[in-house]
């Protein structure tokens, strides 16, 4: 594993992708923070007279992932593509170069498969979630609030049907998954997102690690993690099943009608399911110039 | 007793003489509308009405497409530019009815209502439903 991190930290492309997600992050976070201040400011004109709306209207809703922020939304769509660049052509590149051969010689073939399979998920997990979490601090540093108390005391009792409001905008920070992770901090609910978002990012680039046994084109090979979800977006949206899409299953926001917990499980199942077997069927082609 | 039913009517007069001058304010009528919201989550115009009076503005919201939600505000649009004058309502769909309170500076002006998706679509959404500002 130690060999597969020294490549990973000598490629450039991996730097190059790390300043994208941070400037994606950085430009949600100032986009995020100006709107929640707005948001503030106009819920304390209206509903000034009510502490549970103006409570309710918390900066953890403007964390990337969680608002209308226009890069908060894109690093939602672009992820599959960023976190796999660095990693889903590395035996395609090692193939190409002869140094797979090389390899191939020195160490046991499965290992050095189960590594290369096991390193491309963790990196794409790490490469999503890293920098999510920074977004999460830097809208704490600008917004000066790191305690949520006050958030989840009215957030507490609007479940329990308590909370007093001055209209029926307050109503509507219900949500109906993970409600529970809310009621005791955002922090949990956010991670618990966070951790789903990285486990599809690591199944994605892991599909797209299979697909390069298969695919003679290294760009394809780059663009087939974000080929997979966006089409997975399109054919979802023509079937009407929103609410198995990870496109809209993986939003913190829950913007669709229907979701459960169950297409969660099953829909990253069958991505790892499918990565598996083609990475398996991969390796098994490849037995004849190995060996 | 005599002065036990002078006290009765006397009440009663008061009373009648109060509740007649109380406003009461029936509401402006709705304003339906219908169309399709822009996709990336661009707010979309819906409506507009007259904020006469600062009681709630209402939005019910018959229909919106497939399982998709969709997101509402206020905006007073005489001022330049448009100020948003209500807090957000999120995740609206079918048979959603939301009330606004307003920015008492919109008293008296054009407010609007606008809408957009609650996340990126690669589809127009449809939307129908009703608004006035002045409930």
């Amino acid at each position: 594993m130690i060999i597969e991190i020294r490549k990973f930290l000598k490629n450039n492309i991996t730097y190059i992708c790390l300043c994208m997600l941070l400037l994606t992050v950085g430009l949600a976070v100032w986009s995020g923070v100006g709107m929640f201040q707005n948001e503030l400011d106009v819920t304390k004109r209206v509903n000034g007279n009510f502490p549970d709306a103006v409570a309710l209207v918390s900066p953890h809703q403007y964390w990337v992932g969680f608002s209308e922020v226009f890069f908060s939304s894109f690093y939602y769509f672009i992820f599959p593509l960023i976190v796999a660049l660095p990693v889903v052509d590395t035996i395609y590149r090692e193939k190409a170069s002869g140094s797979l051969n090389y390899q191939l010689v020195r160490m046991n073939r499965r290992t050095y498969y189960l590594r290369k399979f096991v390193f491309t998920f963790l990196v794409s997990f790490v490469l999503f979630v890293i920098p999510l979490l920074i977004g999460m601090l830097l809208v704490n540093l600008l917004t000066g609030t790191w305690n949520f108390s006050d958030f989840t005391a009215a957030y507490d009792r609007l479940v329990r049907g308590t909370a007093v409001f001055g209209d029926s905008t307050s109503l509507t920070h219900k949500k109906e998954l993970f409600s529970d992770l809310l009621r005791r901090s955002p922090y949990l609910y956010a991670l618990v997102y966070y951790l789903i978002g990285g486990l599809y990012a690591g199944a994605y680039s892991c599909f797209g690690l299979s697909a390069s046994f298969f695919i003679r084109n290294r760009y394809l090979v780059l663009f087939t993690p974000l080929c997979l979800y966006l089409g997975c977006w399109l054919i979802f949206t023509l079937l009407q099943l929103l609410a198995w899409d990870p496109f809209n299953m993986l939003d913190p926001r829950q913007p669709v009608m229907g979701l459960r917990y169950l297409p969660f499980i099953i829909d990253f199942c069958v991505l790892m399911m499918l990565a598996v077997f083609l990475y398996v069927l991969g390796v098994n082609k490849n037995r004849d110039i190995l060996a | 007793m005599k002065s036990k039913v002078k006290g009765l009517v006397l009440a009663s007069a008061i009373a009648a003489m109060t509740v007649s001058a109380v406003p009461a304010f029936a509401g402006t009528d709705w304003i339906p509308f219908s169309g399709k919201l822009p996709i990336l989550q661009s707010w979309g115009k819906l409506s507009t009405d007259t904020n006469d009076n600062s009681s709630l503005a209402e939005a019910e919201i018959s229909y919106v497409g497939s399982d998709y939600k969709m997101n509402l505000r206020v905006y007073d649009i005489d001022v330049s530019p448009a100020k948003q004058v209500s807090g957000t309502y999120t995740d609206a769909d079918d048979g959603t009815t939301a009330k606004f309170n307003l920015d008492a500076s919109s008293e008296g002006h054009k407010v609007e209502l606008r809408g957009q998706t609650a996340n990126w679509t690669i589809v127009q959404v449809e939307y129908s439903g009703k608004f006035r500002a002045d409930s």
